[in-house]
């Protein structure tokens, strides 16, 4: 869970994993109050069935002590919440909703019971579709914008593979589609230039040369020209591909950078490297077969 | 065609589990649930997947010997069971041909099934795990080779990243992908996620009839489930996993695996350890290890939280088939803690 870990939140920590978890819905409480009519209302096979499951979860993954325990084993702060799958809600929650239909006498309670359970599930549930439903583009679920732009670039370019920088969505779907485009910038660097600046001593760092590009491109942050050229030639990055109102358009023709082509919403720009770029696989032809580890501490 | 040939994929893979699940579903002269063999064959598939594809993986030879030497199992099996299980096949179909009174609660479920089917395949969810997962695919299949390059840059990868390494799921759908030519963004947004729909609503159809024998209150109660799924909606949920990410490996442990699990508990209940749980148990804990490494932290509490009181109630002689069951997981996560740790990697060249 992004944003709530164990060792700020300490006992407080499963409380807040929880408010996130449900989301501002109400089927915990739902699957409580059907262990209680279980509790209550359940015959033998029910409650052997339903009650042993809820006491051991909640001495387990519903006691705020228990991640305190694994964290000092292992970092649980993202992941903890994958516990609560554990939680039969899917199976309890309905099951006692049809008891509760079932036990009503005539046919016109039974109905006034499905309506109003059924009105507190809407009421107290987030509709998937809640914000509308986005219907895919094509068959592969990418924008066509993207396809458009794949083609356009291995059009254009003269090698086999090539290397580009995309912004955000199309950087993490278009390796998806066309595995021949190298990317400069990987998932985890991206995430955190969309998150945090970047300093003096991280810019021109020799080690880390996308640092420039992300900081002059995703955060727009000011970079010296010469910099961010070193960096794409360094990461033999040829391609940048941004939105039409991207405000460092203008920085990086006036840097060298050439328009290659546009799409409705983009613009392609190409950087023409010093040396062109060549890619190869690695050859495993000669290598040999065999299981290669090593013990590092 | 590329339509014609996911649909194809579609049947290929239940038929592929119908045949791995038959031999742990199956019994002579016992009733057995097609949902149950089906989802344990599901794992089955997976987890013989694994066995052969990590040494290939391991010692660098590429996707492709992968893909050829796969096949020989599957015609194994799938010819095993068609020999073996046909006389079973065909008279479960025809009981249920032969039960009108099913035939109204089948077709609606086969039209809710339909539905959300069409609304995961036709639907665009952007979501940043794809980034790696589907890309892997597409990764291994362009190059050739399995999990050695880096499926967010396309960089060559010095050692294995082994916290996805031993989710071989993945790399099935590679296998897939180059057999077969589908686009991996096809096998896994369409095929996948709608086998994994199937399974899900097969798994809740046998819960219903577990609870409800009278067919109206049965589907009611599966209605109920899917409108729960609708509606249970955050981030983190396994609802939301099921509507927006279904082809995603955590996807199958939250909706397949945990919901297979514990009706695998409630088939403990009542039908007792004759019914062959622990063996299907099994099965289920070893494919889930190799779906996703969200398991071995998943599964083993799932186990212990609902299996250890039925142990504690005096049967403490089945103490070790709950520790077998949940082995693989406890020996993946020794492994990933120890790579975590520093204490070794394994590289992607010999050296």
């Amino acid at each position: 869970m992004q944003g709530v870990n164990v060792f700020e939140n300490g006992i407080g920590y499963l409380h807040r994993c929880l408010e996130l978890y449900a989301g501002g819905t109400g089927f915990l409480v739902m699957y409580v109050l059907s262990v209680l009519f279980i509790l209550a209302k359940g015959d033998k096979r029910e409650r052997e069935v339903f009650l042993p499951p809820a006491l051991m979860l909640l001495i387990t993954v519903y006691n705020p002590i228990v991640p305190l325990i694994i964290d000092r084993i292992f970092d649980v702060s993202s992941e903890y919440y994958r516990l609560f799958w554990i939680t039969p809600v899917i199976v309890l929650v309905p099951y006692v909703t049809v008891k509760l239909i079932q036990t009503a006498r005539t046919r016109s309670v039974q109905a006034i019971t499905a309506i109003l359970v059924a009105a507190m599930f809407i009421v107290g549930g987030n509709f998937v579709y809640g914000k509308g439903i986005d219907i895919a583009q094509n068959l592969y679920k990418i924008p066509d914008e993207l396809i458009e732009i794949s083609r356009m670039i291995h059009e254009d370019s003269s090698t086999e593979y090539t290397r580009a920088f995309f912004e955000y969505e199309y950087n993490m779907e278009i390796r998806q589609y066309d595995p021949k485009m190298l990317l400069c910038v990987d998932r985890e660097d991206y995430i955190y230039a969309v998150n945090y600046s970047y300093t003096d001593d991280m810019l021109g760092d020799p080690e880390h040369p996308v640092n420039d590009i992300l900081a002059l491109l995703v955060r727009n942050q000011k970079v010296d020209m010469e910099d961010f050229i070193n960096a794409l030639e360094s990461t033999k990055t040829e391609y940048v591909v941004l939105t039409k109102g991207h405000p460092q358009i203008r920085t990086v023709k006036n840097a060298g950078l050439r328009e290659i082509g546009q799409t409705a919403f983009h613009v392609i720009l190409k950087y023409d490297m010093k040396e062109p770029a060549e890619y190869t696989l690695v050859d495993y032809s000669d290598a040999e077969h065999r299981f290669s580890t090593r013990r590092l501490k | 065609m590329i339509i014609v040939k996911a649909l194809a994929v579609l049947v290929i893979n239940f038929i592929m589990y119908m045949a791995f699940g038959s031999f742990f579903g199956i019994r002579r002269g016992r009733s057995w649930s097609v949902p149950v063999t089906v989802t344990v064959g599901f794992f089955a598939y997976y987890a013989l997947f694994a066995v052969f594809c990590l040494p290939i993986m391991f010692t660098y030879r590429p996707l492709s010997l992968l893909s050829r030497v796969w096949m020989i199992p599957c015609g194994l099996v799938a010819a095993s069971a068609i020999i073996l299980y046909r006389r079973e096949w065909a008279n479960k179909c025809a009981e249920i041909v032969k039960d009108r009174s099913t035939r109204l609660f089948l077709i609606g479920v086969c039209a809710v099934t339909l539905i959300l089917i069409v609304l995961a395949t036709v639907t665009y969810n952007f979501t940043l795990d794809a980034a790696y997962y589907v890309a892997n695919i597409t990764t291994n299949v362009d190059t050739d080779m399995i999990n050695v390059y880096d499926p967010f840059t396309g960089n060559w990868q010095d050692h294995f990243e082994l916290r996805y390494v031993f989710a071989t799921y993945y790399a099935a759908d590679a296998v897939v992908c180059q057999l077969t030519g589908l686009p991996a963004l096809i096998q896994t947004r369409i095929v996948m996620s709608a086998t994994v729909i199937v399974i899900v609503n097969m798994i809740y159809v046998y819960i219903c009839r577990y609870f409800y024998e009278e067919h109206r209150r049965a589907f009611l109660m599966y209605i109920l489930m899917t409108l729960v799924n609708c509606l249970f909606i955050s981030l983190y949920t396994t609802s939301n996993f099921l509507m927006t990410r279904t082809y995603e490996g955590k996807t199958i442990v939250g909706n397949i695996s945990v919901v297979i699990i514990f009706a695998l508990y409630m088939m403990l209940i009542k039908e007792g350890e004759d019914s062959g749980v622990f063996l299907k148990l099994f099965i289920v804990c070893l494919g889930t290890a190799t779906v996703s490494s969200t398991a071995n932290m998943v599964i083993p509490a799932e186990v212990a939280i609902l299996f250890a009181p039925y142990i504690v109630r005096g049967r403490f002689r089945s103490v070790w088939k709950l520790i077998l069951c949940v082995l693989p997981e406890l020996v993946m996560m020794l492994v990933y803690v120890l790579y975590v740790k520093g204490y070794y990697a394994i590289y992607t060249f010999p050296r």
